[in-house]
């Protein structure tokens, strides 16, 4: 037994008892309306005045980093400076009593630092110290809580089993808050699925979320494409963010390829001395990897890519490297959740496949029969023209038969046309635009100067850029216009606005609405289909067309008025949403690591 | 002899029409099912021929054309035209009673006088027809009378 222990027990003064301190301890744990941080802090400066200490602090380890840091502190004295170093030197030289608590685990008490081995002089008052570490479930040291006192011999064993005690609630309600977290980050990507549109979207949610739920370095996502057999790179947070579509693993090859031909993740400590390891693509500089998770995304039927994350290793021994098991659980769910994201890409992709391949077999029915009834009409020309050729005739009676056949040629002409355009509504060239610029271009350009009908334009001046190809978009809002107007020949109101779905900002809606006569319920579905206007010019394509144009921007169009009441076609476009994103994922990581 | 064109092409008609009227012909024309219904009703006589589309407003307009020409007049011959692919339809008129079908596109074939050629058949088949019918007429008024 030390001297400072026999010294408590002399004294016998068990301050602890006496406070009822723990359910003051306990009832801060429970509050639901603080956050983790409030809590630790009322929790030090509960804990401080306890065991009589003159100042405190809690260390916490932080794994991102691998190192440990001074979090929260109470009593005197503590200011930026001398809270940022104080581990500093401690933790590289292996002295300092905090250090030692957390490379060995267990606690240390000490009634005179004049004479103690490993104390490092921070404040000139200071002749007693007492430091517990936090221990998690896995074992793990997550942090050291240190009181110290301007006395000497101030702390006695009850006075560290107290300290113990509370060190274990600590890491009770830091395991909590690290399920909730993770709970949080599957609900809010569970929740946030259906919004998606493109795959890329889908990455840099996943590994934000991730990110705000695990800390780590690094992670990415490999897929696999199936006739290469090899795992091609499509996301990474770090330096690997440079090679996206370039780093490539053949199946089995490396940890990477190993994932994704045995369908089962690999976590390891120490990747660089496991047999698989072929270290072609690091998001770290090899020497400082340390922990590894990679799990296969797994889709309906196979394995469409693999997700990794990877720690740094850390400059100081007692810090752990390795991922948990928890930490691995989470990663394979929320690998889960990105497959049937992606399955269901997969699905949307052939199901407009599907769509358009149906249009094609109307449409090549239904041309060749229009085809078919123009060269026929012109056949009857040509046969008229041969029989006036056969007899003295007058160029009077010959010029209504030329016109007529050139009219004919004319119609085959513009069917050729729609066909073409029908062809290429897919195939787009696009580029970031303003949407409410090329709006208001195209509703100006195709509005009719002397119209009956009045147009009014209610754009929302703050909307987000799209990616979208400028004259195929241009031809699909003058196609609604012109639709608009050809139906409402006796006057009538055409309306267009913008404004974005949801406070997001990732979707925009466009809205044309009239006052014509409206589409009959059971038209509804039909107007997108090749051939369904009534209109005579061309083959009735116009709204086939602006649906395979919107489909191929991976947007949504439908027709959502009543019949009687007008036309109300709504379109949802997805906007480009890279900056807002990345911004708020930065607030969200400091506000985790407390910087 | 009068015939009516019906058809949803305009310079479909036209070009018909302009066929059969140098062949001599009266030539009226209708733009849909329910137009040729109208004026297959109103007429008087009835019409000798009756050119139709086969698919106008419906599928099946030669269809109902075919039943409103029989419904005025049996003996009105009916010929359908058939735009590729529906030559299945066109069969379809036949077993109803329509006297030919005419595709519209053979390619190297000039159909207009493929067309004039049929009309020609199909009025040769009437007269007949119109003709059995007054001998019949004719035969049940003399055997009428010996039985009196």
């Amino acid at each position: 037994m030390s001297e400072a222990q026999s010294a408590g027990r002399e004294n016998n003064v068990c301050p602890v008892a006496s406070t009822g301190v723990f359910s003051c301890i306990s009832r801060l744990l429970l509050s639901h309306d603080r956050s983790l941080n409030d809590i630790l802090d009322a929790i030090l400066v509960e804990a401080m005045k306890a065991v009589e200490a003159d100042r405190a602090f809690i260390a916490l380890a932080d794994f991102e980093h691998g190192e440990l840091a001074v979090r929260f502190t109470a009593g005197e004295g503590w200011n930026e400076q001398n809270t940022a170093l104080r581990l500093k030197v401690s933790q590289k030289t292996g002295k300092g009593i905090t250090s030692h608590v957390a490379a060995t685990g267990r606690p240390y008490r000490t009634g005179d630092v004049t004479t103690d081995p490993y104390y490092i002089s921070h404040f000139d008052d200071v002749r007693s110290e007492v430091a517990v570490p936090v221990v998690n479930a896995h074992g793990r040291v997550e942090g050291v809580i240190n009181m110290e006192s301007a006395r000497p011999d101030a702390f006695s064993e009850q006075h560290e089993e107290f300290l113990l005690a509370v060190a274990n609630l600590v890491a009770l309600r830091i395991l909590a808050d690290q399920q909730e977290k993770r709970q949080a980050a599957l609900v809010s990507l569970g929740r946030e699925l259906a919004r998606f549109s493109r795959s890329a979207d889908v990455f840099r949610k996943v590994m934000d979320l991730v990110a705000s739920a695990i800390s780590f370095q690094d992670c990415s996502i490999f897929l696999l494409n199936p006739e290469e057999n090899v795992l091609v790179l499509e996301a990474s947070r770090g330096r690997l963010g440079e090679q996206v579509h370039q780093a490539r693993y053949r199946v089995g090859e490396g940890i990477t390829g190993w994932v994704a031909q045995n369908g089962k993740p690999v976590r390891t400590r120490d990747p660089r001395n496991d047999p698989r390891w072929r270290g072609l693509h690091e998001e770290l500089a090899p020497e400082t990897v340390g922990g590894l998770i990679a799990v296969p995304i797994m889709g309906y039927d196979r394995v469409l890519g693999v997700f990794r994350v990877l720690r740094r290793r850390s400059e100081y021994a007692w810090v752990p490297n390795d991922f948990t098991q928890d930490d691995e659980d989470f990663i394979v769910a929320t690998a889960s959740i990105l497959g049937a994201v992606l399955d269901s890409f997969e699905l949307v992709k052939r199901v407009i496949a599907a769509e358009r391949m149906a249009a094609w077999g109307e449409m090549s029915a239904r041309s060749a029969h229009m085809i078919g009834n123009r060269v026929f009409a012109i056949k009857g020309d040509l046969n008229e023209l041969r029989h006036l050729s056969r007899q003295e005739c007058s160029a009077e009676k010959l010029a209504p038969v030329i016109e007529s056949l050139e009219k004919g040629i004319f119609r085959l002409e513009e069917i050729l046309a729609e066909f073409r355009e029908f062809v290429v509504a897919t195939k787009l060239n696009t580029n970031p635009v303003s949407l409410n610029e090329l709006l208001e271009e195209a509703v100006r350009e195709s509005f009719p100067r002397n119209s009956s009908v009045r147009l009014e334009l209610d754009l929302h001046p703050d909307l987000p850029l799209v990616e979208a190809d400028t004259s195929k978009l241009r031809r699909c809002f003058s196609e609604l216009v012109e639709n608009s107007i050809n139906f409402q020949q006796e006057g009538g109101v055409l309306r267009v606005s913008t404004e974005p779905v949801d406070s997001e900002q990732d979707r925009i809606r466009i809205v044309f609405e009239d006052r014509g006569p409206g589409i009959p319920e059971e038209n509804k579905k039909l107007i997108f289909r090749p051939f369904f206007s009534t209109r005579s010019k061309g083959m009735g394509l116009g709204l086939s067309i602006v649906k395979g144009i919107i489909d191929a921007h991976r947007g949504t169009i439908r027709e959502t008025g009543e019949e009687g009441e007008g036309a109300r076609f709504e379109i949802i476009l997805p906007a480009i949403t890279d900056t807002p994103d990345a911004a708020e994922t930065k607030a969200e990581r400091s506000d985790q690591t407390g910087d | 002899m009068r015939i009516l064109v019906v058809d949803d092409e305009e310079a479909v008609r036209t070009a018909v029409r302009r066929r059969l009227e140098r062949e001599g012909h009266t030539v009226d024309e209708a733009e849909n099912e329910a137009d040729a219904a109208a004026k297959i009703q109103a007429s008087n006589p009835s019409y000798d021929i009756v050119v139709t589309d086969m698919v106008m407003n419906s599928e099946q307009g030669g269809v109902e054309v075919l039943k409103s020409a029989v419904g005025r007049d049996i003996f009105t011959e009916v010929i359908v035209l058939t735009a590729y692919g529906n030559v299945a339809n066109a069969v379809e008129c036949m077993k109803l009673g329509a006297f030919d079908y005419v595709e519209k596109n053979i390619p190297g074939v000039d159909v207009y006088d493929l067309l004039a050629m049929k009309v020609e058949q199909a009025l040769q088949r009437r007269r007949a027809a119109l003709a059995t019918l007054r001998r019949a007429d004719q035969i049940l008024k003399v055997t009428s009378r010996s039985a009196e």
